[in-house]
């Protein structure tokens, strides 16, 4: 088989070969490859957090709606949100919605340090850990 | 009393003109919750830090999803933004509202100011040595390949962008996006791009902080946040279509009527 020249085009229908390209070295190649692998468990876990906060809020208003009530103006104790989510009543919906919400980009740090941990890039599962570090401080010294 | 659909309406006209603009929705929707509905301004920065992290992380995804993100600098840099929205928030909490209305009303005019665009003859990017990547230009279908010039400075902005995020419930691109572009050499699309993708955990640390302190009230920031992602749909939409030149100008003045608007309330302590 012939060695593609280096004036060679290659389209791939896969998306993300198309963005980033192909190396011109294999090393180079393999740094795409991986950067890929981060990205994709990223974008992956963005879309779905969002999807599912948006459905819970959603639904929390329609809930909110159905028993002719205005949404609360206070978020529920943390560990009230379940047994409000089981009663079916709207303030967990709405709660659960926003924790999603919030804690999704924190999903996407701890999704980040697996993949750099599989990835053997030491260097960034550190620093991406102390990014997390940095988020669970604002958790703890933000008590009320 | 406002009815959730009139916050629901007023997060869609912040998420479009936000997207028209390429500026986060947070500097409309705080200036309009605050003298529109007359809401607290603390609440009010509740309600927009919720619909910043929706935003940051809807088209957070579309971008990293083209490979236009450079993740490794964007999780470098969120250190600093992530300790600077930590001392913003709790500095939010504990701080006089009429004081936040003041530093607020400073931001609205120096983003009044930066929307005068970016003037940049060429753009010229290079490959440094330093966390060196590359992406293909969606216009062109050219590998652009480039590196990061002045590291330290960019830490030190990161960190300034994130204070500011916290402390006044934005996103924080107005500071970091010109940074990135002008001093560290990131090409324009890139620096949009990976300054979003650092916004979402920046916007989440503060919102921890907020939600702790019962600053987020699901009955504005719920519809806030989804009108703003369904604003964002439109207004991203809407962009080709719109002469943006004239709508930056007009926007100014806005702008300019919103500052003033947040140093009235910073003096008299106004509703």
């Amino acid at each position: 088989m012939a060695e593609p020249s280096e004036n060679q085009v290659h389209v791939n229908p896969n998306l993300h070969e198309l963005v980033n390209g192909i190396g011109e070295t294999p090393q180079q190649a393999q740094r795409l490859r991986e950067q890929r692998d981060v990205n994709d468990v990223v974008h992956q876990m963005l879309i779905l957090g969002l999807v599912l906060s948006t459905a819970l809020m959603v639904f929390g208003l329609a809930l909110d709606l159905f028993y002719q009530r205005v949404p609360p103006t206070q978020v529920p104790e943390v560990g009230d949100v379940v047994t409000r989510l089981l009663t079916l009543r709207p303030s967990g919906f709405l709660a659960a919605g926003l924790i999603v919400l919030i804690v999704t980009p924190v999903l996407r740090v701890v999704g980040s340090i697996f993949a750099f941990l599989y990835e053997r890039d030491r260097l960034y599962a550190g620093i991406t850990t102390l990014v997390l570090a940095i988020v669970l401080a604002s958790l703890f010294l933000g008590r009320g | 009393m406002v009815t959730t659909l009139e916050i629901f309406l007023i997060g869609i006209g912040a998420g479009a003109l936000g997207a028209l603009l390429g500026i986060g929705g947070g500097v409309i929707l705080i200036p309009l919750l605050t003298g529109l509905v007359g809401l607290p301004i603390k609440t009010a920065i509740g309600a927009s830090i919720i619909s910043v992290i929706a935003t940051s992380s809807a088209a957070g995804a579309v971008y990293v999803g083209r490979g236009l993100t450079h993740t490794r600098l964007s999780m470098t840099l969120e250190i600093a933004t992530t300790l600077g929205a930590l001392a913003g928030g709790i500095t939010a909490v504990l701080i006089n509202p009429n004081l936040l209305a003041g530093i607020f009303g400073l931001v609205l005019l120096y983003v009044a100011h930066s929307l005068r665009g970016i003037k940049k003859d060429a753009e010229h990017v290079e490959p440094t040595g330093f966390l060196d990547t590359s992406y293909i230009d969606p216009l062109t279908g050219e590998q652009v390949k480039y590196g990061v010039h002045h590291f330290p400075l960019g830490m030190a902005a990161s960190f300034v962008a994130g204070n500011v995020s916290g402390l006044l419930g934005i996103g924080g691109g107005v500071i970091k996006v010109p940074i990135m572009s002008l001093v560290m050499g990131l090409p324009m699309r890139a620096a949009i791009a990976t300054s979003n993708f650092m916004i979402g955990i920046t916007a989440a640390t503060s919102a921890l902080i907020y939600y702790q302190h019962g600053y987020i009230d699901p009955s504005i920031a719920i519809p806030t946040a989804l009108g703003v992602l369904l604003g964002a749909q439109i207004g991203s939409r809407l962009g080709s279509r719109v002469q943006s030149h004239r709508l930056k100008q007009i926007f100014q003045v806005l702008l300019l009527l919103f500052a003033a608007q947040m140093f009235y309330r910073a003096l008299t302590g106004g509703s």
